[in-house]
């Protein structure tokens, strides 16, 4: 009887494996068409401007663009300006990832303080949070300090609420068996509510990447207009399209790695699941 | 009482569930006057119908729950909470889906925090072996079916080396035919290790055929009304559930579980 689960498990991989090729297949497939897409669109862009059907003022063009970026690296502006932004984006996103993680790994796992906290994570999760960048500049000035501020406020609280509910919603059988084997509170965080709630916590961080950046870019503009934010905000002042789309460029790209690069970590912790 | 003592002795064990209804606070008397004596090495089966209390026993023994009168003493020594000695195999799939098999049956020892890397890796390998689970050490718990991740879930058990092993309908919710073989492994492996079990289950066949004794309990209040002693000789294969003497200990149990015959089960609340 071993031997027939056996031999039935031992065809299951193979299926998979099959299964698996015709998926890489569809994903290629998919990125062609998407680079298509993209192609199409920036031809158009360019034909569009050639023909004077918009001019560069109003919509630049991909050439332009190009031309813009020249210009920017000639005049030392572009990189030290990307530096700035990720800097700013750095320390704003770890704050909020290291903060919400504890934050909600408390809130998740003691009830008292979750009902404590609950009224002000709700509300100051589901409010519109870029209504106190005026207080903010009341309490920080409009620094660097004054900055990071705001990406925090953006990326703080999905990660708290997802964090928390991942550890709240721990498998009532997982408890049992751990504590049949004697766990600690220590041990039935570390090995039970933790890795529980890890599909959680990734989706806390992906919605804290994207807001985040968000906040990278709202700082940027309203604080002291450093940064790439900035660049594109002074530029579209002087109806510098090209150069402002230069500055979208970077934070669409910025934004496409950094989610794919998630997107890997979150594959690598999901093996587990079905 | 005096002299030699069994190996597990529950005596005039109580319990009671309070429900607080928004008006009226119901009393449930789950288990009433449990005494039981286990003998080491013996397999003890408990059987009764849906909400007897059998499972709520079991985790008075494990001390997962506590009783509200009465003790349980493993070797003379009474028993508050869980111990290492003892290990509690669930009915459904437990394991911890981001760990493969192999972490899965580690478990237990790691938490014990006494046992070196090696020493975990020698008991996590043997106790794969012990349920033939060879070759699905790295698998994750959704890439086995039903029948092998209740393998890993009594490998896991088994890993501690417990003197006590608590079964809590493990093989409920498998299909009829991985239950009978796992039964048939489950009893061959009985043979070859000599701990105490309790094994709880609402299947007859399934009591019989594992149980060197089958203690029969009641539905509410949960009693024991019956404590018989299988005389079929071990090892069991599974050609002796169909032999005659193995029906009538069947049919004397189904008797006892559902006096008016084939009437509807609620007939027998009455009739205790």
């Amino acid at each position: 009887m071993e031997r027939m689960v056996g031999s039935s498990a031992t065809r299951a991989p193979r299926s998979r494996r099959r299964v698996a090729r015709v998926r890489e297949v569809r994903r290629a497939t998919r990125l062609l068409l998407g680079a298509v897409g993209i192609i199409v669109v920036l031809a158009a862009w360019e034909i569009a401007y050639r023909l004077g059907v918009v001019t560069r003022v109003t919509a630049s063009s991909p050439s332009d663009i190009v031309h813009s970026t020249r210009v920017l690296i000639d005049y030392h502006i572009l990189f030290s300006a990307m530096w700035s932004t990720t800097k700013l984006f750095l320390v704003g996103f770890a704050i909020s990832l290291g903060v919400g993680l504890i934050v909600g790994l408390l809130l998740g796992w003691y009830k008292v303080m979750h009902a404590l906290c609950d009224p002000w994570v709700t509300m100051l999760y589901a409010a519109p949070r870029l209504a106190l960048i005026p207080l903010v500049v009341v309490w920080a000035g409009i620094g660097f300090k004054a900055q990071v501020v705001i990406v925090v406020l953006l990326g703080l609280f999905p990660m708290i609420i997802n964090t928390m509910a991942g550890v709240a919603a721990m498998d009532r059988t997982h408890l049992r068996v751990a504590r049949s084997f004697l766990a600690t509170n220590r041990d039935v965080l570390i090995t039970i509510a933790l890795p529980g709630a890890l599909p959680f916590i990734i989706a806390g961080i992906r919605q804290s990447l994207v807001l985040s950046l968000t906040g990278v870019v709202v700082a940027e503009y309203f604080l002291g207009a450093t940064g790439v934010g900035g660049l594109i905000f002074k530029a579209g002042q002087v109806l510098e399209t090209g150069q402002a789309f230069v500055g979208v460029a970077f934070f669409c790209l910025a934004a496409v790695v950094l989610t794919s690069l998630l997107g890997v970590i979150e594959k690598h912790f999901d093996k587990w699941r079905a | 009482m005096a002299g030699m003592s069994a190996f597990l002795e529950i005596a005039d064990l109580n319990k009671r569930f309070v429900r607080r209804r928004r008006k009226s606070v119901s009393e449930l008397h789950v288990l009433k006057d449990i005494n039981l004596e286990v003998g080491g090495g013996e397999f003890v089966t408990i059987i009764g119908p849906s909400g007897c209390g059998k499972s709520t026993l079991l985790n008075c023994v494990a001390g997962l729950e506590e009783q509200d009168s009465g003790s349980i003493c493993l070797e003379g020594i009474a028993l508050a909470g869980p111990g290492p000695e003892r290990a509690f195999i669930f009915q459904q799939a437990s394991l911890l889906p981001w760990r493969t098999v192999e972490r899965n049956v580690a478990y237990g020892l790691q938490l014990r925090r006494r046992y070196s890397r090696n020493e975990i890796a020698r008991r996590v390998e043997r106790a794969i072996a012990l349920v033939g689970l060879q070759g699905f050490e790295h698998h994750y718990p959704h890439e086995l079916s039903g029948g092998m991740q209740q393998r890993a879930n009594i490998a896991r058990a088994l890993a501690t080396e417990p003197t006590l092993v608590l079964m809590d309908e493990p093989f409920g919710a498998l299909d009829a035919l991985t239950r009978e073989s796992l039964q048939d492994e489950l009893s061959a492996l009985g043979a070859r290790l000599e701990q105490t079990t309790l094994f709880v289950t609402h299947d007859i066949e399934e009591a019989v055929y594992l149980g060197d004794r089958v203690v029969v309990m009641s539905l509410r209040p949960g009693r024991i009304i019956a404590d018989f002693r299988v005389p079929l000789k071990r090892p069991r294969l599974r050609s002796v559930t169909e032999t005659a003497e193995f029906r009538q200990i069947v049919r004397e149990l189904r008797l006892l579980l559902r006096p008016s015959g084939d009437a509807p089960l609620k007939a027998e609340v009455s009739t205790r």
